[in-house]
């Protein structure tokens, strides 16, 4: 199921972002409070992102020390087709909803809204521009951004073996850039990319970064004792803080008069500093208090998170599908809250399920020929 | 417990209730609300002022509202002009105060974020309101916008207004069943109730009270003839006329 020395621990942390983003992802759903969004001033987005960036680097690392730079890079090119496959796909299924639900529903008050619809009236833009990443509707910003990091990595991956540092201060200094002169992507129709990836790619060179160190220098930097009160601290003023405005009701505990700024440290769009520190401590306690081995070899309950974690790709993707289906469900049927939290969890049921059924349908097709180690570099 | 507790706690309640009733015969009777349009009061139940517009209301004897807002503040989908929702909130307010001068100014523009509507806070500000009835997040929601930024222009709108002497109220989007399958309107509908939250606003919550109507097979926007269409939105502006009015009353009664 998993090859052998890796690390299952960055498996169950993705697969808990992927139920995490699912369960978000549905408007208006109560079973959305459990998720970390709550607690603390990031959400699974970072931890999506920085695990990808890490697990990249730990097996595509692997390919280029194996096999060179050539290599290595074509297969991170191959993923970022895979990526821009299913992201296609997803925009499909987007565009079948839109054009449907246009096409029936004529209601002049809601002219505005319907707004959304107008890419239909030209077709040979919208799809040229989907093709071109720039056209993300609702909820489908995180994959272009995947996408755009990975190409970047295909580049960065040679360079980073070697020359780390400045690497990422590089990455640092445009990530700071991004905000201050409102360097962003075009979207289509309008407006820049929810998620910004000159903002983002930090996260991302950094978990790269991790992922390509060697582990005992990093882990001796992490169990520093300053280091581990320096994070705990702040991680703790995180949550008390977001988990109070949270119960307070969201922003009802920020006193008034605060001024504007304080608002886009914590921004999503460009990775505000409160969301990557908090993010970062947060990560860093995991990685202490939670020891490499730990998930080895245990069965129960964070078995299928791993799998989730292990199938990311796919079951990112039919995350994103049952997210909307049950958004679907919610709005035709029923909103009640037992609805929202039922939805929410059949839709964590199916992905666990199809997790299962992939690890189980891999398994059958390595048994003949054990030699296709690469294909478990998701 | 004796049955005698018992009574004695059943006649407490009947007595609770009674003026309980009494209170809501009291509070119905100050804004007539045609059956149609009626919600659960706690749907619309905001305990927050209107300092300004009630300071004004009695010193003056009169009451100027501005619409600022978006395509359903300029009242797209209805008969005429006169049928959107600023022209019925001028005409529920004028009933409720009939000895004050009440008018409500329609800056209601089609497709415009907040943002956009910034821009033209300067003819707001000429109209010298005492109430700016601020309805937005469509164009947001729509056009997929920041949300920081546009809780930052919300802020900056109200704060500046309220350094005019004018007070603010907010009004979210608008639902229908078709329109929630195709766009998420949460995340701007949450911002709107924050900057309510942090600056002590009235919000009208449109978006609730239309799902209300829809939920319990009030009205439906779905499937309909052009006819129909004109004749459920008139309703509904109508409708939003008397719930926002019996808000305003409630707020201007807080102070």
């Amino acid at each position: 199921m998993s090859t052998p020395g890796r690390d299952l621990r960055l498996d169950f942390f993705r697969g808990l972002g992927l139920l995490f983003i699912f369960v978000d992802h549905i408007p208006d759903n109560a079973a959305a409070y459990f998720t970390m969004a709550n607690f603390v001033f990031n959400d699974a987005a970072e931890l999506f992102v920085f695990i990808s960036g890490y697990a990249a680097a730990t097996v595509f690392g692997g390919i280029l020390d194996r096999h060179g730079a050539p290599f290595a890079i074509t297969q991170v090119l191959k993923r970022c087709w895979t990526l821009y496959v299913a992201h296609i796909f997803l925009f499909v299924i987007f565009v079948a909803n839109v054009a449907y639900t246009a096409t029936r529903f004529n209601n002049p008050m809601f002219i505005e809204e319907m707004n959304v619809a107008s890419f239909l009236a030209e077709p040979h833009v919208a799809v040229v521009k989907a093709l071109a990443l720039q056209f993300h509707p609702n909820f489908m910003g995180i994959l272009p951004l995947y996408i755009v990091l990975l190409l970047g990595f295909a580049l960065l991956l040679p360079l980073l073996r070697v020359k780390p540092v400045p690497i990422l201060a590089g990455s640092g200094l445009l990530y700071l850039a991004a905000p201050v002169f409102h360097l962003n992507v075009t979207a289509y129709p309008e407006g820049v990319w929810y998620f910004n990836p000159l903002a983002w790619q930090f996260l991302f060179v950094i978990g790269a970064t991790l992922g390509l160190a060697k582990t005992q220098q990093t882990l001796r930097f992490h169990r520093r004792p300053a280091i581990i009160a320096a994070s705990a601290a702040f991680l703790l003023a995180c949550l008390v803080a977001k988990t109070w405005m949270t119960v307070a009701g969201f922003y009802d505990a920020v006193p008034p008069g605060t001024p504007e700024f304080v608002w886009l440290i914590g921004d999503k769009t460009n990775l505000g500093p409160l969301r990557l520190l908090n993010f970062l401590a947060l990560a860093h306690l995991a990685v202490v208090a939670v020891p490499g081995n730990f998930f080895d070899g245990r069965r129960g309950w964070p078995q299928p998170v791993i799998l989730c974690g292990q199938n990311s790709l796919n079951i990112f993707c039919l995350g994103i599908f049952l997210s909307f289906t049950a958004h679907l469900v919610l709005v035709e049927a029923s909103n009640a809250l037992a609805m929202q939290l039922g939805v929410s969890a059949a839709g964590v049921l199916i992905m666990i399920g199809v997790a299962r059924f992939l690890a189980w349908s891999r398994g059958r097709s390595r048994e003949p020929a054990s030699a296709r180690a690469i294909q478990g570099g998701e | 417990m004796n049955v005698f507790a018992q009574l004695r706690g059943v006649a407490a309640l009947a007595a609770a209730m009674l003026v309980l009733a009494a209170y809501a015969i009291q509070a119905g009777a100050a804004v007539p609300i045609p059956e149609i349009c009626q919600v659960p009061a706690g749907l619309t139940a905001d305990d927050s002022p209107l300092p300004r517009a009630a300071e004004r209301l009695k010193q003056d004897k009169a009451l100027k509202i501005v619409a600022l807002g978006s395509s359903t503040t300029f009242g797209v989908g209805a008969s005429k002009p006169s049928a959107a929702w600023p022209a019925r909130l001028a005409d529920a307010l004028s009933k409720q105060f009939p000895a004050a001068r009440i008018t409500v100014v329609n800056l209601g523009r089609q497709r415009q974020s907040a943002q956009e509507m910034m821009e033209r806070i300067a003819d707001v500000i000429a109209e010298k309101p005492a109430l700016v009835v601020w309805e937005t997040g469509t164009s947001e929601t729509v056009r997929h916008l920041e949300v920081e930024p546009f809780i930052a222009t919300l802020l900056a709108g109200v704060d500046r207004m309220a350094g005019l002497g004018i007070d603010v109220m907010l009004i979210d989007t608008q639902y229908a069943r078709s329109v929630e399958r195709i766009i998420n309107s949460q995340p701007y509908r949450d911002a709107i109730a924050q900057v309510a939250h942090m600056r002590n606003l009235v919000l009208f919550p449109r978006y609730d009270v239309m799902q209300w109507w829809v939920t319990n097979e009030k009205m439906s926007f779905e499937s309909l003839s052009p006819a129909e269409a004109t004749a459920a939105a008139d309703r509904v502006y109508d409708c939003l006329g008397y719930l926002i009015a019996k808000s305003v009353v409630h707020a201007l009664k807080a102070n």
